[in-house]
């Protein structure tokens, strides 16, 4: 153990294995980040950006029986932006789809509400109302 | 029956769609300057895209996700974005190329001046994209694009001497009017020209389209272990052509009616009428590969909808980004800048990107949890590896060798 | 493969303190606690050594950030040298001349070539009309490149002198040759000019192209 405490700047700190859980455990940066969500018919949304964490106190004490953080919503957006290049944006400034709108999470993350009915994919809507739908033969099926 | 021609016209579109302005420019540049020196690049390049477009094939056929999606997952969103950003980049290059060369072909055609037909080919990529279903729009381009096969017509009708050709292909060395380091940088940019990058994405965005799945991994590997070696023996008769009527002569090629000089002297007007309506789908179903290429990659890393499959209404994005890259692609052209200009540069920085593109495919290619027993076998990995080589040495001496040769002048 | 999709997914493991200088290396806070959660469970797991020495690598490149921006600027240095001595490789006008040769003589045999396909009418007219203008623009571009040409030595002057007198020529004849072909008129007149002046290119570059 003393060889390899010597390779890192801080001293690891003491873990106890992870409480057993039913079902299925996730890791977050496999299972999760860079996942492709789909909506109920299975077109895409967005990528999972990002995760957003619950009461994450910053440097106190944390309690040894304090419930771990649980994840709030999956992010998107500008978020990319800052997990590449670093730094934080407010709170304020994420696009949150609440992760009680998830039904599955395979190889990509199946939501059960319909696409249209979530703030991130205005993006995408007002793309479609203000210039697509401009164009003659937008809404003509392909197929 | 109906599966035999299904497979024949599998065949037939990969051979016809093999050819691009990348490779007519390249192969005939090369042929007027080297001889079939530098053959044996081509030979390196088709196997190395037959393995490459196999591999993501494969993966999109096995999970049913397009190549791109699973490099963000897989390698993290920096690499993402390093390889989003050279690819994306890679493709207005070569997208620019593209309809130069479908507005040159058509200067050919009439005389008009291709600073005229460069909106009209814009807008008619543009118009494809929008309104035709994937699978006709493939199929027709491919299939137009057969005309190229005159140029190995030409070859035979010219008569030449094969002892002499073979000698040049099989034992290569650099011809004494040339440079080793213009003979060096044009294998590069051969080699860049045969491997397109943007190949990658679209067989795997294509899969996807057509809704591939593990049954039709089978049709996939004759397409691409026929049809590409036939294109690329079509690539040499390009040069080769090149070197029988255009090298005695002293002409190097600097534009695209030079390419067309060898088919005129061999089977005159009716030739020349074949050659300029396959130049004109073989650069048509280029650019709209390409523009879809800007359009499946951006849209993949972003979680965008994507789609032919889908109305444009459902996948705004998608169709947004592919006009705008049009847009740039006309913007670059209307400066004037002579399409073949842009086109060598886009062959080399095409060997420069090739890295970024093809490690993540190998990497993704080999994974357990989306490919599961398909994954590649060893045989595969082998020559992967091998190819990952030989890529690594071309994308490092491009720059350096562009640089001593004054990019092959 | 299934959450609850009611209620959130606990991430488990125990953490005892996070601090701001743990997390300082890392994007932002919610990765960051990621990072370090899931450096709890991966200590009991296979990809262990992985994850750990992933964030080991983090914060020591903090720590050298100096030194890789050093590292950094200096292949930065080595790089501009490499192009400036690379690009300086090339000396002298001769060699500048030789290479306008080869390309005055490429052109004029591609409009020569051009022309007696038109003449042989195994050609459409477009063809040979397009085939010619750019035949046309590449001398432009020579002559150019040639008057742009500094020349010193007494060699340097007469290359320039012998090149710029086949240029003129070569210029006029392929004048000639558009407006023979845009009219219409018999070209077998024509034909024969551009095979002497292709002639004459064709010694030019002999002289002096910069490989024998």
């Amino acid at each position: 153990m003393t060889r390899r405490s010597k390779r890192f700047d801080a001293p690891l700190p003491v873990l106890e294995p992870a409480e057993q859980y039913a079902g299925q455990v996730l890791d977050a940066r496999l299972h999760l980040l860079d996942r492709q969500v789909l909506d109920r018919d299975g077109v895409p949304v967005q990528v999972v950006d990002d995760l957003e964490l619950s009461d994450v106190p910053f440097g106190e004490s944390i309690p040894s029986e304090t419930p771990a953080p649980v994840i709030e919503s999956i992010l998107s957006g500008p978020v990319l932006g800052t997990r590449i290049f670093g730094g934080r944006p407010p709170s304020s400034r994420f696009h949150r789809v609440s992760w009680d709108r998830i039904a599955e999470i395979g190889i990509a993350i199946h939501l059960g509400v319909a696409g249209s009915t979530l703030d991130v994919t205005w993006v995408e809507r007002w793309v479609r109302d203000r210039i697509i739908s401009r164009i003659p033969g937008g809404h003509h099926d392909p197929e | 029956m109906k599966r035999v021609l299904g497979v024949a016209l599998g065949v037939l579109t990969a051979i016809g769609g093999f050819l691009d302005i990348g490779d007519l420019v390249t192969n005939a540049v090369v042929g007027s300057r080297f001889g079939l020196s530098l053959a044996w690049v081509v030979l390196v390049g088709v196997v190395g895209i037959c393995l490459f477009a196999q591999m993501s094939g494969r993966v999109a056929a096995v999970s049913g996700r397009a190549t791109f999606e699973i490099i963000r997952e897989r390698l993290g969103p920096k690499a993402g974005l390093a390889n989003l950003s050279a690819s994306f980049l890679i493709n207005l290059l070569t997208l620019t190329a593209e309809i130069g060369g479908i507005a040159l072909a058509l200067q050919l055609a009439s005389s008009v001046s291709p600073g005229l037909w460069i909106p009209v080919a814009a807008f008619a990529v543009w118009l494809v994209i929008w309104r035709v279903k994937f699978s006709i729009m493939e199929n027709v381009t491919g299939l137009v694009g057969l005309c190229l096969i005159v140029f190995a017509v030409a070859l035979f009708l010219l008569g030449p001497d094969w002892s002499k050709l073979a000698e040049q292909a099989f034992a290569p060395s650099v011809p004494g009017s040339e440079s080793a380091g213009a003979y060096w940088y044009y294998a590069v940019a051969l080699f860049g020209a045969a491997m397109t990058p943007y190949e990658v994405f679209f067989f795997s965005s294509g899969a996807v389209e057509e809704k591939w799945t593990k049954k039709d991994i089978g049709q996939s590997r004759i397409n691409v272990l026929v049809g590409f070696p036939l294109g690329g023996v079509l690539s040499v008769a390009i040069a080769a052509c090149a070197t029988i009527v255009l090298l005695p002569r002293g002409i190097e090629v600097s534009s695209l009616s030079q390419i067309v000089l060898p088919v005129a002297e061999a089977g005159g007007k009716l030739a020349v009428a074949f050659v300029i309506v396959g130049i004109v789908a073989a650069t048509f179903g280029a650019a709209l590969e390409t523009t879809l290429s800007s359009g499946y990659t951006l849209a993949q890393f972003f979680g965008w909808s994507w789609g032919k499959f889908r109305k444009p209404a459902e996948a705004a994005r998608f169709h947004v980004a592919m006009i705008v890259c049009l847009l740039v692609g006309l913007a670059v052209l209307a400066t004037g800048v002579d399409p073949i200009l842009v086109t060598e540069y886009s062959v080399v920085f095409s060997a420069i990107a090739l890295p970024l593109t093809y490690l993540p495919i190998l990497i993704v290619a080999n994974d357990e949890q989306y490919m599961g027993d398909a994954r590649n076998g060893r045989v595969t990995n082998a020559f992967a590896l091998v190819y990952l080589v030989i890529i690594l040495v071309a994308s490092i001496a491009a720059i350096p060798l562009m640089i001593l040769t004054g990019a092959g002048a | 493969m299934g959450s609850n999709p009611t209620g959130g997914t606990a991430l488990g493991g125990e953490i005892t303190r996070i601090r701001e200088e743990d997390i300082a290396s890392i994007s932002d806070v919610s990765s960051g606690v990621i990072e370090l959660v899931s450096r709890a469970f991966a200590l009991q797991r296979r990809r262990s050594t992985v994850w750990l020495v992933n964030l080991d690598v983090r914060r020591r490149n903090i720590a050298r950030g100096r030194s890789s921006v050093r590292v950094r600027g200096g292949a930065v240095a080595v790089a501009l040298a490499m192009v400036v001595v690379l690009s300086g490789c090339s000396g002298g006008a001769v060699p500048a001349i030789g290479a306008a040769a080869v390309q005055l003589d490429s052109a004029v045999q591609t409009a020569s070539l051009a022309l007696q396909q038109a003449d042989a009418d195994i050609t459409f007219t477009p063809v040979a009309e397009t085939t010619l203008e750019n035949a046309i623009t590449e001398v432009d571009d020579v002559s150019t490149q040639l008057s742009e040409t500094p020349v010193q030595t007494g060699r340097e002057q007469e290359a320039k002198r012998e090149a710029t007198a086949v240029l003129q020529d070569a210029v006029a004849v392929l004048d000639d040759a558009r407006t023979a072909l845009q009219a219409g008129d018999d070209l077998p007149d024509t034909v024969e000019q551009l095979q002497q002046t292709a002639k004459q290119t064709a010694e030019l570059r002999e002289r002096w192209e910069p490989f024998s």
